[in-house]
């Protein structure tokens, strides 16, 4: 019995094209599809967008997704969910799609890249001090690394850091140990047992994916909600 | 495990892209036609309250004035039966009346004819009665009405109490009065000199005596001077008679108007 070595399973692995330090690989390639699917599946759906009552199923499908995230981010951020909508949405889809394709067989998820993960979670990082300044201000914003006192700073940034490293860990981890343990029960159990851990997979990388947006979420809601809780402390 | 930073760098890229695309084809198009529609049912929800409230006002409006009729044709039906019944009233006033008039008017003819009837009455039974009597005295005694009349009358002038002899005394004062004896038939001298004879304690204070016939008197004599007056006549019983007559015609009437 031969068992896969975790690079294996890793889509970077799988060079198609390199030219230099410039290459693309399988991560790529699978980003690119879900990429495309997503947006055409936009484009197609809303190239005939309707505004009466009377809609399509897909535009249903749309709108009920998109109502969802905005609800979520309502009810996180306490402000107008439009401003998240568009970055926390992406991040949902994108990750929920790209687990959910795990079904298909010869599929490999981008998500199950630690690379992948990685530009996700630096995404997020760059976006939270973004949100948080446009909210506030730079100053508003950076005092906070110096509260209470100058010596948490250190802390602050350690926190931010980890965090970061945290979110792409944490998607990394699950997506690939996923696919791990499905190799490993195709060569142990080849049969039934499989599919129900398909199944779960499936769930796994949906609550993943909700995971990864909300904490997002949370993060760029905190960055731009802490000052104003702190004035109307003050007020209070 | 490696991270390549080339690839790490695309993927950023990718997703930035990523976001770019899915804002323009999908968030914005889905959340323009949600605003859209949300709009749109709005203005709908308004317009239908609106309506609502139109059809509200109308319904409120048309129940006003269907009770505003319903008062109006409650005060037209109450102002005819009120003209009706003073209608109704007038005529039974003018019927009254005029049935009164009809009554008075009967009551008058029938008064009429009763006054007719009796008078006619009276004047056969007095000729009757006097027929009668005078057939049975003729009959009976061999002897005239005409001469039991005078010797009736001559009955009374003697057996007239102190009283009316003074009262006869009294109108024969003034001297040389004059009695006036009226009959409804001729005196015979016999009959002429009885009279005077019972006049005789009178006829000394200087009166004479006079005779005359007059129909206007009935079956009868009498004797007056200068306010005293004294008489035998059948009227008196005819009168009675009357009287009596009368009195049952009235019950019959009466009993007949029960009935």
């Amino acid at each position: 019995m031969e068992i896969l070595h975790l690079n294996q399973i890793s889509p970077d692995q799988l060079i198609l094209w390199q030219w230099g330090v410039m290459k693309i690989n399988a991560t790529m390639v699978y980003t690119w599809l879900i990429m495309a699917m997503l947006v055409s599946t936009s484009w197609l759906v809303t190239r005939r967008i309707s505004t009466d009552i009377a809609i399509s199923r897909w535009q249903h499908l749309l709108e009920v997704v998109v109502s969802t995230i905005r609800e979520q981010i309502k009810e996180i951020s306490q402000d107008n969910p439009d401003h998240y909508l568009a970055f926390i949405g992406t991040l949902f889809l994108f990750i929920g799609l790209s687990n959910l394709l795990l079904i298909v067989p010869g599929y490999v998820a981008p998500t199950s890249s630690l690379t992948t993960t990685a530009a996700l979670a630096i995404c997020v990082f760059i976006a939270v001090p973004l949100y948080g300044i446009t909210s506030r201000g730079v100053l508003g914003y950076f005092k906070e690394y110096f509260q209470p006192t100058f010596i948490f700073f250190p802390f602050h940034v350690m926190g931010e850091l980890t965090r970061t490293l945290a979110l792409a860990i944490r998607l990394f981890g699950n997506i690939m140990s996923h696919d791990k343990v499905i190799g490993i029960l195709l060569a142990i159990t080849p049969l039934f047992f499989p599919i129900v851990m398909h199944a779960l997979g499936l769930l796994i990388g949906m609550v993943q994916a909700y995971i990864f947006a909300i904490l997002a979420m949370v993060y760029i809601a905190s960055a731009t909600q802490t000052h104003e809780a702190k004035s109307e402390g003050q007020k209070l | 495990m490696r991270i390549d930073w080339f690839v790490l760098f695309a993927q950023i890229i990718n997703f930035l892209v990523l976001v770019f695309l899915l804002k323009h084809f999908l968030y914005n198009r889905i959340l323009g036609a949600m605003d859209t529609r949300e709009a749109r049912i709005t203005a709908q929800f308004d317009e239908a309250g609106r309506l609502k409230e139109e059809a509200f006002e109308s319904a409120r409006a048309y129940q006003e004035k269907n009770r505003d009729l319903a008062e109006r044709a409650e005060e037209l039906l109450n102002q005819a039966t009120r003209a009706a019944q003073n209608e109704k009233n007038q005529l039974m006033d003018e019927a009254r009346q005029e049935v009164e008039v009809v009554r008075q008017r009967w009551h008058e003819t029938l008064s009429r004819e009763k006054k007719t009837f009796l008078e006619d009455l009276r004047r056969r039974s007095g000729t009757y009665i006097y027929d009668t009597i005078r057939h049975v005295l003729s009959d009976m005694a061999d002897e005239d009405l005409e001469s039991r009349m005078v010797r009736v009358f001559v009955g009374l002038i003697r057996e007239m109490d102190r009283e009316k002899q003074a009262l006869l005394k009294e109108a024969l004062k003034p001297g040389k009065a004059v009695i006036m004896v009226r009959s409804t038939f001729g005196l015979s001298p016999e009959q002429r000199g009885m009279i005077e004879e019972a006049l005789r304690p009178y006829l000394a204070l200087k009166a004479s005596v006079r005779y005359e016939t007059a129909e206007a008197i009935g079956a009868g004599i009498e004797m007056m001077v200068h306010g005293y007056k004294l008489s035998w006549s059948i009227e008196d019983y005819l009168a009675s008679l009357e009287e009596k007559f009368v009195r049952v015609l009235k019950e019959e009437i009466r009993t007949e108007e029960l009935v």
